[in-house]
Formats: structure tokens, sequence, C-alpha cells
């Protein structure tokens, strides 16, 4: 067994309880007062609250996923509908970044091409 | 610099990414110099916590060493060697004058479930995380420790989450002495929880998982009983656990698998494939069930909105006690401090495995599939430094 067995059973010892810090105090040296952060992308917020005054700032919304994030904001985070939006959004944006990494390859440019050379021949073909 | 980002369900990637800017006058830029691999970044590779979008980057626990600083941050400096609790709390809202850090009213504008999270999705407000070379750490006088000069990164690098999520789940349980308490779950945070039960004066520990290695981790690690739910009679985990405990139940049931539990059909069909609950709340049925009546049950595991099935009917019946939540880190560090101090709690003991950061896409699979004996993956970034380890 350990030998350190109960060392924290007195409650004076447990830096939890009680659960809630009494009385209430801010940290020795945090920020009595907020600046707020500039806001340079675009940022979803809760609606009916402010933006924070400090906010993450990864991956804006973009695209088709984007506009259904911006919609899925629209709602509180207690309707349901807010996180099944969310959930297809990020569905959706794997699918985006699937056609846009298509689009963006040489292989899929040319394979495209000779499909539709080949298509047009066999018509040739088929005419003649 | 070189980040960690991700690509979709399951798909991770090493990127170049533009270097992490000073936003706010109380931030501080990081250099990274060790950043863990956790249980809860699982569920995000997973794609089963909403807002998760593609081109973030994961990681809430790391060390770092100071290289820029806001304008208003007193208490850090260039060159200062920290460690950064996951909750990014402001120290002075209402949540935070009470304790609460996870709950910070200032640091997350997406949702009102719960404060900022380093990489941890926009429903946590949208930061990138510490898997990579560097990291913006905001409110940089509330959240960071410095790490005392005798001590290796490594050495307290789990203070950011797991070690204080630990004991915060087994102090949440309201240990009496005497007392039996039943832990879900042999992953690091299992681990740690197990171990902090004994010193909360737990008389007797049984932690159940259904990998052997683990298990094995949880008797020699964390000094406790055992038992693997797959090998018990008929698939009977609760009416195992209520025999070995006079018949009544577990005077506590802790929580420690969360939302990919393994061990129910039904529960893995809805939350994990169909996705019409939030994961699988297998754990959480168990615990309820296996509690004793009028007992405490705790869930540390991590399940996202909007809501899943469980048995709340039969916790109502029993009287039960539920209490959980992420946990409030900067509350822990320092008494946790003390006792890896003291030897208590040998917390580094945990890495299993260290990668290189450019590798980090190997350590996410092996940490998931649960492979070669994985308890904790630590990555490094390029350049940090040999001190840390
Ligand atoms: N609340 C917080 O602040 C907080 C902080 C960190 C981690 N967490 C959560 O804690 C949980 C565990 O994290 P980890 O890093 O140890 O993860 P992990 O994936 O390493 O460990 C989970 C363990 O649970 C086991 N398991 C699966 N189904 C089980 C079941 N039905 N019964 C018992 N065991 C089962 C798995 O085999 C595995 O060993 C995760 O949900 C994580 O998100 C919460
Ligand atoms: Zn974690
Ligand atoms: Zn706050």
């Amino acid at each position: 067994m350990d030998p350190n067995v109960a060392v924290d059973a007195p409650l004076e010892n447990r830096p939890g309880v009680p659960m809630e810090r009494s009385p209430a105090a801010p940290e020795p040296f945090a920020p009595r007062e907020i600046p707020p952060q500039e806001r340079r992308v675009e940022v979803l917020v809760e609606p009916e609250h402010d933006l924070t005054p400090v906010f993450g700032t990864a991956a804006p919304p973009h695209g088709i996923s984007g506009a259904i994030r911006r919609a899925a904001y629209t709602f509180p985070d207690y309707r349901v509908r807010r996180w099944l939006l969310l959930l297809l959004a990020d569905r959706l944006e794997s699918q985006e970044a699937r056609i846009a990494r298509v689009m963006r390859s040489p292989v899929a440019w040319i394979g495209g091409g000779l499909v539709l050379a080949a298509g047009a021949a066999s018509l040739f073909a088929r005419r003649r | 610099m070189l980040a960690m980002t991700y690509q979709g369900k399951r798909k991770i990637r090493v990127e170049s990414k533009p270097e992490p800017r000073i936003e706010h006058p109380g931030d501080v830029i990081l250099d990274v110099t060790r950043a863990a691999i956790c249980g809860s970044d699982l569920h995000l590779f997973h794609a089963l916590v909403p807002d998760t979008r593609l081109g973030s980057t994961f990681g809430h626990e790391f060390t770092g060493v100071v290289a820029e600083v806001g304008s208003a941050v007193e208490t850090l400096r260039k060159g200062d060697r920290v460690v950064v609790p996951f909750n990014i709390a402001c120290g002075a809202c209402f949540f935070c004058e009470r304790g609460l850090f996870a709950s910070c009213e200032n640091s997350n504008p997406c949702s009102t479930l719960v404060g900022g999270c380093f990489g941890y999705s926009h429903t946590t407000g949208g930061y990138d995380g510490g898997q990579a070379e560097r990291v913006r750490v905001p409110y940089a006088d509330v959240g960071p420790m410095k790490i005392p000069d005798d001590m290796s990164d490594e050495d307290v690098l789990f203070l950011s989450d797991i070690l204080p999520t630990g004991y915060q789940a087994a102090e949440m349980g309201e240990i009496k002495p005497g007392e039996t308490v039943v832990v879900f779950g042999a992953g690091p945070v299992g681990l740690f929880t197990a171990k902090s039960a004994w010193l909360l004066g737990a008389e007797r520990v049984i932690v159940v998982d259904c990998i052997d290695y683990r298990l094995e981790w949880a008797r020699k690690f964390a000094g406790a009983e055992t038992v693997d739910f797959r090998a018990v009679p008929k698939k009977d985990i609760v009416g195992f656990l209520r025999k070995m405990t006079d018949g009544r139940g577990a005077d506590v049931c802790i929580d420690a698998v969360g939302c990919e539990a393994r061990g129910s059909k039904l529960h893995s069909a809805l939350g994990l494939g169909l996705m019409l609950e939030s994961g699988a709340p297998t754990a959480i049925a168990w615990a309820i069930d296996s509690v004793r009546r009028g007992g405490n049950v705790v869930l540390i595991g991590v399940y996202g909105p909007p809501f899943n099935l469980i048995p709340i009917g039969t916790a109502m019946n029993k009287g039960l006690t539920l209490r959980m939540g992420q946990a409030n880190v900067k509350r822990y560090m320092p008494h946790l401090l003390e006792h890896i101090r003291a030897g208590r709690i040998d917390a580094k003991a945990l890495i299993t495995h260290r990668f290189p950061l450019e590798e980090i896409p190997d350590a996410y699979r092996l940490f998931d599939d649960k492979k070669d004996g994985v308890v904790k993956c630590v990555v490094i970034p390029p350049g940090a430094s040999a001190r840390a380890s």
C-alpha cells in the first residue's frame, strides 16, 4: 500500500474544499481592468453576449461550412440545433477540404482532361 | 513555425504555420519545450467535439520558455520557464474569484458552458494549442507557474492538466476514511485519480479497464485492485463490482473514461456510430449503477454537448450526489507541486513515449490504438532545450 495514505484526509489539506473559495477574491496579479483584444479575424460569439476581452484567433469560419457555423451561432448554446449545425459544419468542412485538394492537384486536372478527351474521341469515333 | 494541425476525423498533419503574436497586452508567447497528448485530444481527433475546425492546432498540456512579453505583464520575463494550466482564466471574474478557473467568463466568447482552453475547439474559445513550436498564452500573470530551478520541465509537465484533474476527481468524491473508491479508466487520468484517492484517505481503491498493461499500471503505479471488465462473468461488471463491495456497492465511483468508452454495444452504436448522443456514456452508467445508495459519483471524463442517455432516474432514486467538471487546474498546482517534490507522486513516470514534434501523427495513432504499452506521449519541438527532460 502507498506509504502516503491519507496525508490529505484532513479537509483543510484539500485545495478544492469548499468548492467555491470563500471569501471570493481575485488572484494577486489578475488584471483589474481588461482592455479589449483587437478583433483581427472573424469571431463567432454566443448570441446575447458581448465579445469577451480576450479570445482565440484560430481558424476563422470560411466557405459553406463557415456560413453554417454563422447560422449555428444565431442560436444560444442551450438549443440543440446550435450543436447539430456545428457538427454538420464540421463534416462539411472536411468535404470542402477534400474537394479543394482534388481541384489543386495536377493529377486531377490531367486525369479529368484525359477523361474528357477520351469521351470526345469516342463520340467522334462513333459519328464516323 | 512547425505546428500540428487538424485535418478532419483521424487526420492530423505537421505544417508550417504563421508564428503566434501578442494579441493582447496580457499575453506572452512561449517557445514550447514539451507538449503532451491527452485523452481529451482523442475526442477532438475523433471529431466528437462540435466546432473543431480544420487547420487548428491542439495541445493543452505544455511547458515552455517565455519568448515575448505583452506590455501589461508584470510577473514574467523573457527566459522564464513555465508550466501552463489548460484553462485560460482572467483571475478576477465572478467565477475566478471563487476559484472556479475552468468557468472563467472572460476567455471564451463562443459558449456559456465553459471558459477558454488551449487547443480545444471553438467551443472552448478557438485558441491554438501548444503542440507546436510556439504558443500564445493569454492572461500570463494568472495561469502560468514558474518552474522551480531544481526541477525539470518534465517533472512538472502534468501539473498542466492530468495530475490536478485526477486529484480533483478524487477530491470531488468527498472520500471519507474507510471508504471504497472505484475508478473507471486506467489511462493517465484514472491512474492519477487512483493515486490521489489514497492520499485522501480511501481504504480500498479498485480500477476498472480492459487493457492488461494499463491494469498492471494501476496495480504497480497506483497500488489499486483491478478488474478487467471484459473478463467478468456474463459481462456483468455492475454485479461483479457490487459483489466485491459487500453487495451494496462502492462509496464513490469515478468516471475517468469519457465519451469514447467501450463496453456497451448500444452506446457505441448510438453515440459513436450514429451520433445520436454525444459519444458513449457507458462509464457514467456503470458508475451510477455500481455505487451504493447515497453514494457519490464523479465525472471527470469529458463529454460534449448536447446530451447523452444516462440512467438519471436510478441516480435520483438511489439518492446519489453527482459532481463533475473541467478541472480548475490553477487551484491545485502549488499543492501538487509539493507532492511531486516530496516524492509522493512521481508524475513524470507516466511518460512512456517521446516523439519529435515532426512525428506527432504517429504519436496520435499510437496513443489512440493503445499500442506498445503507451500511457502518455510527449512531443518535443525541434530546438527545445535538452534541460527539459
Ligand atoms: N475534466 C477534465 O478537466 C479532464 C482533463 C483531462 C482529461 N479528461 C478526460 O479524462 C478522460 C481520460 O483521459 P486519459 O488521458 O486518461 O485517456 P485515455 O484514453 O488514455 O484512457 C481512457 C481509458 O479508459 C478505458 N476504458 C474505455 N472504456 C472503458 C469503460 N467502459 N470502463 C472502464 N475503462 C474504460 C480505456 O481502455 C483507456 O485505458 C478523457 O475523457 C479525457 O477527456 C478530463
Ligand atoms: Zn488534457
Ligand atoms: Zn475569469
